[in-house]
């Protein structure tokens, strides 16, 4: 397995060898040819085909023999083998035949100057043992040079052994540097790798087959307050669990996911870790485990908070169903299921639109549960009413749109607010009956009382005598009938013909009543009319009506002596009438009673009056303000001006005949 | 045995520049003519040196191999090994060419290696014509490993 991280340095090493041989070998060629010493002549008249032989064999072996003849291991510690002997044997024979045949015996002790130049080469790498090897070399010819008588035997010699020199200084600078090379890249290795496991967010210890931590990154250092050398089953979770630990080693297998569990930080706090343990091999030790610790705590939490949200959106009564950008269904809570009638794992992954349509919604396009974006869309599904909302949101940055629809289902609320309105109209209707009763029944007990009165008279009385009798009778029976018309126009609305009305014409009419009613109770009665004052459309009488209504009301309310101001003004679309007194205003709370059927402040009122009006302006497309506070009440009248009614389109205008209803002498009811 | 400056430039440096493309070529490198040159001039001067130590003839072909081989490494950065064996094949091509012609010459004129030794002309009639052939051969060497050699130098 080691093999793989050492083939580069297993080929240059190769190399080495092979040339160190190669090159050892031209020295002993040369060392030969230098101990023949051979002349020119000899080599012109017989060498051409030993030339050829040797040189041409020379080079075929380098190049068949190539690197292969030694094998370069990085095993350790190696073993001797037997090519190791045989390669000896012939080395040293090798020499010794050399040594003899070229008789370099006698410069043998020169080669002790190898040692400077192994020491350099191997101290100081490939460039100073050269160096040092030619400079030995170079000595050593040097001295045998000076000396006398000079042998080129001697000479032919040195320079032999500067050539060993040279290929020791060489050769072992060479492996000296490829030693430290691999030494500063393992070192270099060592150091990345410990940079980058105490760099990870993980804890990771090796176990020893002795159950001993004999590596620990800065995680499991620094969080877990793990210590080196101490045994494997004094530490926290992973001691509990060593047991099931170990079965992973036996099994060879890797053990995760099983061991999970909680470990004190150095910090204090509670960490949840998950253990995975691999089986690994240290040296000469197979029986040694690699634990990686996970800090799994932000994860359960997340774990916890997920479920939370799927409980509550199974609790919920809103049906939410989220989908991605492909429409696909990723999210059909509980309330969606009983909604569409879908169980969700039939809905999960298929398109909305098909779950729709399965669900019997219409496939077109334009439904509220189909576009992109919808707000409070009312839908009926299968007799129930829904509220839809459907907007499209990016989850997470850099993540597809997801869709996300809410459904309401409103259908109980609904029947319970229709339930309730029904109520409300019941008890409306019975207190109107209640109202209508008792606003009439007291005429017919004073008509009954009357018609007993003229029954028990002798019959020779004159009518003269019981006149008085009936006319009283009659009145009562102007108030029942103007009190029937009231309500019949209260609960028939609707204008009989629509025409532009001018306000200040309408009251320039009913002027002079007013003023001599209010003279009779010694009012002071003020008017004040905008001149070209813009004209509403409407029904003359009716608006006559709500004016005369609302007067009277202030004439009540100011009693005698005091003040009641009329005036009409325009702005912007609209006309306004206002009825000002200075009255004692209507009681706090009471501002929206007082617009309530036969609701009244006053003893003999009927409390139709303000309702009526109240109807009126209302059909009319206006509005009534009331601001009272003691002595200053005003009732302001806003009315579109003519033109500007919704009502004055033709269609309305078609539809909207109805008879009219009011009171027939113009009187005010109270 | 005669060595003069005028062999060493005349002869020797032709043929050590000769020996040097022929082992370029055989090592597929690109012929560039600075390093060509500081590698035969080395060369040339290894062999000059110890040939003035009067060591036995043919020992300087070996120095002038292994000198070649290292001065390839340290200057065109190829492995030893290569360089070896490239010197060795160049050198017994040298050695076969010069003393074949030399024979050659021998026999064509009918002198002997003395006379012709002694004869300037002829010795160094005898020792260009090798060198011109070894250069063709490194010429066609290298054209068959790269046709673009020539290109790169001009021709």
């Amino acid at each position: 397995m080691l093999s793989q991280y050492f083939e580069p340095y297993t080929e240059r090493l190769r190399d080495y060898y092979w040339t160190g041989h190669f090159f050892f070998l031209l020295i002993c060629l040369a060392a030969l040819m230098a101990s023949a010493n051979l002349d020119m002549f000899w080599f012109y008249h017989r060498s051409l085909p030993a030339v050829l032989v040797v040189g041409t064999s020379l080079v075929a072996a380098g190049i068949f023999l190539q690197r292969r003849f030694i094998d370069v291991s990085f095993e350790y510690p190696r073993p001797l083998r037997t090519p190791d002997f045989m390669y000896l044997l012939a080395s040293v024979a090798m020499v010794c035949v050399v040594v003899c045949v070229t008789g370099g015996a006698k410069s043998v002790f020169k080669t002790l100057l190898l040692l400077p130049v192994i020491v350099c080469a191997l101290n100081c790498g490939k460039k100073l043992g050269l160096f040092t090897a030619v400079a030995a070399g170079t000595t050593a010819t040097a001295l045998t040079l000076l000396a006398e008588p000079v042998s080129s035997l001697a000479v032919g010699a040195d320079l032999v052994n500067l050539l060993l020199f040279v290929l020791v200084g060489w050769l072992i600078g060479e492996i000296s540097e490829l030693n430290k090379q691999l030494a500063h890249n393992l070192l270099d290795d060592k150091i990345f790798l410990q940079n980058v496991l105490d760099r990870l967010p993980l804890g990771v210890l090796t176990v020893s087959g002795n159950e001993t931590v004999v590596y620990l990154n800065r995680s499991a250092k620094e969080f877990y307050g793990f210590t080196l050398l101490k045994k494997a089953t004094e530490l926290p979770l992973i001691g509990r669990n060593w047991a099931l630990i170990k079965s992973a080693r036996k099994k060879g297998g890797a053990l995760s996911s099983h061991l999970r569990g909680q470990v004190d930080r150095v910090d204090g706090s509670v960490a949840h870790v998950a253990v995975t343990a691999h089986p690994l091999r240290l040296e000469n030790d197979d029986q040694a485990l690699l634990l990686v610790l996970q800090d799994v705590s932000r994860e359960k939490e997340l774990e916890v908070l997920r479920r939370q949200l799927g409980r509550i959106l199974e609790m919920v009564d809103l049906a939410i169903i989220c989908a991605d950008s492909h429409g696909r269904i990723t999210l059909f809570n509980h309330a969606a299921e009983r909604i569409f009638g879908i169980a969700s794992f039939h809905a999960l992954g298929k398109t909305e639109s098909e779950v729709f349509r399965q669900a019997g919604l219409p496939g077109d396009r334009n439904h509220p549960l189909f576009r992109t974006e919808t707000r409070n869309a009312e839908i009926t599904l299968n007799g129930r009413y829904l509220l839809v909302q459907r907007s499209t949101a990016r989850l997470i940055s850099g993540e597809d749109v997801r869709t996300i629809t809410i459904i309401t289902d409103y259908t109980e609320k609904k029947r319970m607010e229709e339930e309730a309105n029904r109520m409300a109209t019941l008890t409306a209707i019975g207190e109107m009956a209640a109202g209508m009763a008792h606003e009439i029944r007291n005429p017919l007990t004073s008509i009954r009382g009357f018609a007993q009165l003229i029954y028990e008279k002798d019959e020779t009385v004159g009518i003269g005598e019981v006149k008085p009798y009936l006319d009283i009778m009659l009145a009562e029976v102007k108030h029942v009938e103007n009190l029937i018309a009231n309500f019949l126009l209260l609960t028939q609305p609707g204008p009989p013909s629509w025409e532009k009305v001018n306000l200040n014409a309408l009251i320039g009419e009913i002027r002079n009543l007013i003023t001599a009613e209010a003279t009779r109770r010694s009012i002071e009665t003020t008017f004040h009319t905008e001149p070209d004052l813009p004209a509403v459309e409407g029904n003359g009488e009716q608006l006559k009506q709500v004016v005369l209504n609302l007067v009277a009301n202030a004439l009540d309310a100011a009693g005698t002596g005091g003040r009641v101001s009329l005036s009409t003004y325009g702005g912007g679309d609209n006309v306004y009438l206002e009825v000002v007194d200075n009255g004692p205003g209507v009681p706090s709370g009471l501002e929206y009673h007082i617009f309530v059927p036969f609701f009244s402040t006053k003893d003999r009122g009927s409390g139709l009056g303000l309702a009526v009006s109240h109807r009126i302006v209302t059909e009319h497309g206006g509005v009534i303000e009331l601001a009272s506070s003691p002595g200053h009440t005003v009732f302001r009248v806003r009315l579109p001006r003519a033109g500007c009614h919704p009502k004055s389109l033709p269609s309305f205008r078609k539809t909207g005949h109805h008879p009219a209803v009011g009171p027939r002498d113009g009187k005010a009811p109270s | 045995m005669r060595l003069t400056l005028a062999d060493l430039v005349l002869q020797g440096m032709p043929e050590a520049l000769a020996t040097v493309a022929f082992c370029f070529a055989l090592l597929g490198i690109r012929w560039r003519w600075q390093p060509m040159l500081v590698i035969a001039a080395g060369t040339l001067a290894i062999i000059y040196i110890v040939r003035l130590l009067h060591v036995g003839f043919g020992v300087h072909t070996l120095f002038a191999a292994i000198g070649l081989a290292f001065l390839i490494t340290l200057l065109v950065r190829q492995p030893l090994r290569k360089a070896l064996i490239a010197a060795i094949a160049t050198l017994v091509t040298v050695g076969a060419l010069e003393i074949g012609w030399t024979l050659a010459i021998m026999r064509l004129w009918n002198v002997d290696l003395t006379a012709l030794r002694r004869n300037d002309v002829l010795w160094a009639l005898a020792g260009l014509p090798h060198v011109a052939v070894l250069f063709l051969l490194a010429v066609f060497i290298a054209r068959r490993r790269n046709a673009a050699v020539f290109a790169r130098m001009g021709l």
